[in-house]
């Protein structure tokens, strides 16, 4: 077995993490079945504000759970070595069948971290917002979306794999929903939709990924060395004084058996146990029923902390990007230069056509979806986090895949420049407060993807943060001063011409010219659906039906016809036969010797 | 059933099913020749020799008898099967009882002992054993003789714990008996009946989950029993070689609990009958009873048998207590139903027909099996064509028809809206959820696993069948004005997600198959659930009607919501396993294909939302304030009653619990699913 090393993120494992999304869904589940039935059945007016006062209660509770609990893993995490600065739980096992690993894990991270800060800041500010407000009708609503809103961006950016990310999306793209049928049905109906789309997308994304890390590859297709088609590398990640170490982070609930030891030497996930120094040789037993994985012999030598990276298809991000690091002696990147050599569809294709599909669905799911007549508090946490940060996340997430793909880094900055000018479209189409507003609905997702591909994560997250922030802020603003709608900007003499009239009557034009294109290309694609389903419909009803109707109806009719002639004796008779036959068959059955 | 004629041609038809498999068990037992060998069980009893717990261990004794002229050399005793052909678990040892080595010579008349012995692990992981011990002699005119064993590590039930499956199968039945004896005592339509039935369909599913908690996942066909646990094997007729065989293993674990479960919400979510309640309570019974039988049954006869019973059980429930439209909904079902018998018993004719010479649980010897795990152990490839096509794609072709028919399929998908929308409520639950579940397991049970050669040769066909299924159903899902039509339609949609998994033979494509039945058979029972109470409060289901729930009935509008997430596959829920785990098995095999299934998808994504927004969203329509049928509730529609609440809220629990959490369900039928794939696919099993 040869020795492997990589800069593999080193982690520490903690139990707690899943109390970052706990109380927002809590507050949740409170808000939506004990609130909202209680507020139902309140009356008089002491009532009703008695159990408003309590919803706000449970609102600003469960966001300052959330905040707190972040707060405290962001102490947890500053506490660790550089080297070390990422939190791992694996909370529960999802799918481990044939290849594919798909648990329910979170991951904490200081791009985890910056991004579950700015959307508890985004979420209290509002909470805050909300509080100070004059009770609404139906208080217990907006209580209840900030929380799904929170809880649905925390899980999608603590996921650690697609599985837990598509249940992030899917809570936050109900949000979406609900805020965008606020006041108008068919269009939260349209947000749903949209959801539909970039959960799909994100779904072909990840099968593609999964089969690019060979999945249901034949056996000489996987073009490594056979040591490590066998599954588990063993990889070096750092020397030191002291004991030797093991770690393994992937596969959770896998048992690790040391030398011939009959009983487990620990359960993954678990990190830098120590073991003696030496050879070893470490069998991997997945718990799905397949066979062993034998990885050795490895020599361990004192101080040093070995790594056990699981190879193949998976659907967990730091998995991937564990493998993706390993490296030969020759320090080269054995696992993807075998994922970008591979025939058939081809490695770099499959890898640029996973990134086109997250971009795809990173598009779908975010720019988009602010509604234009929503409450602004609420919008604002829309514009700020919970749908425009979720996309460009999610490719700041895989960024371990932009190696493999040339001028990635140019295609997302190019993305995001045309998602930037369209939300600067869509804002000269407005006038007032509602163009900045409407320029804060697009302007995050595309800076920040403009960032991610110039500048990288390190920037993507800080213009993340300000342009989060600073949209956020603007839908506040504009609905303390009650300016959701037609708060004209105060023109100045000077600028008259230019800045105002100008923009408005191109943006009135470039509005019109929007809303026919949009809502032409909108209408042709619903009425082209809805005209195919009705032609299937019908077809499947008069044609492919028609023949068995025909034969039902002549079976029916003749039935009915031979019904007089017969009658009850038949009826009697064949009952009488059936008893007979039934018994015989059971004595038969139950006789000694069958 | 409004044409009581064709109930009668219905039992006409049943009679004549049991006949023919009855019949010939009182024909003449197959001859005997004289043979010179003769094994023998102590005290002279009939095998199998059942293995009793002994010295570390569970031991049996044989006695071989040289009954010639002439002196008999018995030149091998030992287990049936090798390292290659696993047959029995491990730990099993034959010898000769006074400790000779495993041949002898044997003089006329003379005797010698075998001692079979099984020594499993402390705590077991394989909890039976069940095989054959082979002698091979000079006694050319037997050849090869065999006695069968088995051998059963106690359940902790006593006999219940032992036949399990058979009860499970026969519990039901009670409700039967129970509702003849009342009509014979002239006590029509008594209540009592459907207490009995509620009540047995409580003890069917509490021994169903006992069952699911002896099951021991992870247990494969190279554990021995072929990969199956809860064995009970019988001759049941020996003169066509058939056999009470049952038993469960990965594939079809969670499908007998869910149908034990909709079994009960069938008959709790639904108020029952209004005429003639003690025969449909009957009908009811005798479906699930079927059902469960189809699932564990291992012998093509006890399969098609039960298959059979489900199609006239569903045909007199749909025609005997559905709609006006009800007799043509069932004339259409018996049609559909007929085709696919028809074909099916022309495959399992096929199949048995070309197996070889083999031996029954008692070690007789048969011509040909009709056992499933035996037929997986026969080559197909090399048998001559039927009317000049190649065997294995005519016999495929055969056994595809009925699965097509019972799954359905498009084109064959043509009985299942009308059934769903005419037939009673209660039947529709079983029908959508744990019936149409039928087709595709079957595919997995006896076309994967009995006919890999057949399945190979139409993998691509059968993953393309199912990606136009979802497309079709999903278009026609978008325009249909009734709930019911509608679930018929996602149903299809979730049948053709699972043909595309079973297509790709990957272990994640067929698990999303199992997983998307389940899944789909929580979300249909739910959707159908909330169909009934509908129904009963208003008598329509038409969604254009119907608007405004969400306002008037949050409960059943909170139900209706994760009834059709459910059905989505929305993230978080129990149905999001079945197309991430087909899609990412699918892709490997059939990227094209697995591109359109997730376009397809979102087409049925804007289906579901229609009905979302009919139903759920906008204002109650004003005619109902004075409408007849909500006037006992003061022109409101009322919230779900806690009778509907008990059937349905732990249906939905479920979905929310295994969506985050599907371990209960992938854990158990992991073993299952890589064996199917492995038979089918070698290259798959050696994947890392």
């Amino acid at each position: 077995m040869p020795d492997y090393a990589g800069p593999l993120q080193q982690v520490v494992l903690s139990r707690t993490l899943w109390l970052v999304v706990a109380g927002p869904i809590l507050a949740f589940a409170w808000l939506a079945f004990v609130a909202r039935t209680r507020l139902a059945g309140a009356r008089g007016a002491d009532a009703i504000l008695r159990e408003l006062a309590s919803a706000r209660l449970a609102g600003v509770a469960g966001v300052a759970l959330a905040t707190a609990a972040t707060l405290a893993h962001a102490v947890m995490l500053a506490r660790q070595p550089s080297s070390q600065r990422a939190l791992f739980e694996h909370v529960a096992r999802g799918a481990r069948i044939g290849q594919v690993d798909a648990g329910l894990d979170l991951w904490l991270d200081v791009r985890a971290l910056t991004a579950c800060g700015l959307a508890c800041a985004v979420v209290l500010a509002a909470a805050l917002f909300v509080a100070t407000r004059p009770p609404p009708d139906r208080g217990w609503a907006m209580w209840a979306w900030l929380q799904l809103a929170l809880a649905g961006a925390l899980v999608s950016f603590l996921a650690d794999g697609f599985a837990t990310l598509a249940i992030g999306w899917a809570v936050a793209g109900a949000a979406g929903a609900w805020l965008a049928g606020w006041y108008d049905d068919a269009a939260g109906v349209v947000a749903a939709m949209r959801t539909a789309v970039a959960l799909g997308m994100m779904l072909v994304g990840a099968a593609l990924l999964f089969r690019g890390l060979g999945g249901a590859w034949e056996d000489n297709e996987y073009a490594i060395d056979a040591d490590l088609a066998a599954g588990v590398a063993p990889v070096h990640v750092g020397s030191g004084t002291g004991e030797a170490s093991l770690t393994m982070t992937s596969l959770p609930g896998a048992l690790v058996f040391v030398d011939d030891a009959r009983a487990p030497f620990m359960r993954a996930p678990f990190v830098r146990v120590p073991v003696p120094a030496g050879a070893h040789v470490f069998r991997v037993r997945a718990g799905d029923g397949s066979d062993d994985v034998v990885v050795g012999r490895v020599q361990v030598d004192a101080g040093e902390s070995l790594a056990l990276v699981p190879l193949g298809p998976t659907l967990s991000f730091h998995s991937i990007a564990d493998q993706l690091a390993v490296r030969d002696r020759q320090g080269l990147p054995v696992v993807r230069r075998a994922v970008e050599a591979h025939v058939g569809p081809g490695g770099v294709a499959v890898v640029a056509g996973v990134l086109l599909a997250l971009l795809g669905a990173a598009g779908a799911m975010s720019a988009w979806s602010i509604p234009a007549v929503a409450p602004r508090a609420l919008a604002g946490v829309a514009s700020g986090v919970t749908t425009a940060a979720l996309g460009p996340y999610l490719l700041a997430r895989v960024d371990f895949l932009f190696p493999s793909a040339q001028h990635t880094g140019a295609v997302v900055a190019s993305v995001g420049a045309a998602v930037l000018l369209a939300a600067v479209w869509r804002a000269l189409g407005q006038l007032g407060m509602p163009r900045w507003l409407a320029f804060a609905g697009g302007a995050p997702t595309g800076l920040t993807c403009v960032a991610l591909g110039l500048g990288g994560m390190s920037s993507a997250m800080q213009v993340m943060v300000a342009t989060g922030l600073a949209s956020s802020a603007l839908h506040l603003v504009a609905a303390r001063r009650g300016e959701d709608e037609d708060a004209p900007l105060r023109r100045e003499s000077l600028d008259d011409a230019v800045l105002v009239r100008v923009p408005e009557r191109l943006g009135a034009l470039l509005a019109s010219m929007e809303r026919w294109v949009v809502e032409s290309v909108a209408s042709a694609m619903a009425a082209t659906a809805l005209i195919a389903a009705w032609v299937v419909a019908n077809v499947d009803q008069h044609v492919v039906a028609s023949p068995a109707d025909v034969v039902a109806s002549r079976v029916e009719r003749a039935a009915e016809a031979i019904e007089p002639l017969v009658g009850a004796p038949l009826g009697r008779a064949i009952w009488a036969l059936l008893a007979v036959v039934a018994l015989a068959a059971l004595v038969y059955a139950a006789w000694p010797g069958g | 059933m409004r044409t009581p004629l064709l109930r009668r041609c219905l039992l006409v038809t049943m009679a004549l099913v049991l006949c023919l498999a009855c019949a010939p068990a009182f024909a003449a037992s197959a001859s005997h020749h004289a043979g010179r060998i003769v094994l023998s069980l102590p005290g002279g009893v009939r095998g199998p020799m059942v293995l009793t717990p002994g010295q570390g261990g569970w031991v049996g004794l044989l006695t071989i008898t040289n009954v010639g002229a002439e002196p008999l050399i018995v030149s091998r005793v030992a287990i049936r099967g090798d390292e290659d052909d696993v047959r029995s678990p491990a730990r099993l040892a034959v010898r000769f009882a006074d400790g000779a080595a495993t041949s002898a010579t044997l003089g006329p008349g003379a005797s010698k002992d075998v001692v079979v012995s099984w020594m499993p692990e402390k705590d077991p992981r394989v909890r039976q054993a069940f095989g054959h011990v082979v002698v091979t002699s000079t006694d050319e005119d037997a050849g090869e003789v065999a006695m069968g064993f088995r051998a059963q590590v106690p359940t902790g039930l006593g006999w219940l714990g032992t036949h399990a499956l058979s009860l499970l199968i026969g519990l039901p039945l009670l409700v039967v008996l129970v509702a003849g004896a009342s009509r014979i005592a002239g006590r029509r339509d008594t209540p009592a009946v459907r207490r009995v039935a509620i009540g047995t369909a409580i003890v069917e599913l509490a021994l169903a989950l006992w069952v699911y908690g002896r099951f021991v996942p992870d247990v494969g066909r190279a554990d021995g029993n072929d990969g199956f646990q809860l064995v009970e094997r019988t001759v049941w007729v020996r003169s066509i070689g058939a056999e009470w065989y049952l038993g469960v293993d990965g594939a079809s674990i969670a499908l007998v609990v869910l149908a034990a479960g909709l079994g009960l919400v069938a008959l709790v979510a639904v108020r029952g009958a209004d005429r003639r309640s003690d025969a449909y309570h009957a009908a009811l019974a005798l479906l699930a009873s079927a059902l469960v039988a189809a699932l564990v049954a291992l012998d093509l006869v006890v399969l098609f048998a039960a298959w059979q019973l489900v199609l006239v059980a569903l045909v007199m429930l749909v025609g005997g207590w559905g709609t006006t439209r009800g007799s043509r909904a069932a004339a259409k079902l018996a049609t559909y139903g007929a085709i696919g018998s028809a074909a099916m018993l022309a495959a399992f004719v096929a199949m048995s027909r070309a197996s070889g010479r083999t031996f029954l649980v008692d070690g007789a010897t048969v011509a040909h099996t009709l056992s499933i795990p035996e037929l997986a152990r026969t080559s197909f490839a090399a048998r001559g064509p039927i009317l000049g096509i190649p065997f294995v794609e005519a016999t495929w072709v055969l056994l595809f028809v009925a699965v097509a028919v019972a799954t359905p399929v498009v084109p064959f998908h043509g009985w299942l809206p009308e059934a769903l929308e005419e037939g009673p409520p209660g039947a529709g639950i079983m029908l959508a959820g744990v019936a149409v579940m039928l087709g595709p397991y079957v595919l997995v049970r006896v076309g994967l696993g009995a006919m890999p050669e057949g399945a190979r040769w139409a993998g691509a066909s059968m993953a393309a069948l199912g990606v136009l299924s979802v497309v079709y159903a999903g278009l026609c899902a978008m325009a249909q004005r009734d709930l019911r039509r509608f679930v018929a339609y996602a149903t299809i949609a979730s049948a053709g997600v699972s043909l595309f998994g079973v297509g790709a033979f990957t272990p994640e494509g067929i698990a999303g198959a199992v997983m998307g039945l389940f899944g789909h058979g929580l979300a249909a029972a739910t959707l159908l659930g909330v169909a009934a109470a509908l129904e009963q409060r208003v008598r329509t289901c038409e969604l254009a009607r119907l608007g405004g729930l969400g306002e008037e009935t949050p409960a059943l509008a909170g139900l209706t919501a994760l009834g059709l997430a459910m059905s989505l596959g929305v993230p978080g829920l129990a149905g999001f396993w079945a197309p991430l785990l087909t899609l990412l098995g699918g892709f490997a095999r059939h990227p094209v294909l697995a591109s359109l299934l997730a376009m397809a998808l979102v087409a049925a994504a804007a289906a579901h939302l229609r009905v979302a927004r009919l139903l759920l969203l906008g204002r109650v329509e004003p005619s109902w304030r004075s409408n007849p049928y909500l006037e006992a509730y003061g022109g409101r529609f009322p919230d779900a009653m806690p009778r509907e609440l008990a059937a349905l809220v732990p249906l939905v629990a479920l979905a929310l619990l295994l969506g985050l959490w599907p371990v209960p369900v992938l854990s158990s039928i992991a073993a299952g699913v890589r064996d199917a794939s492995a038979t089918v696919d070698p290259t798959s099993a050696a994947a890392p």
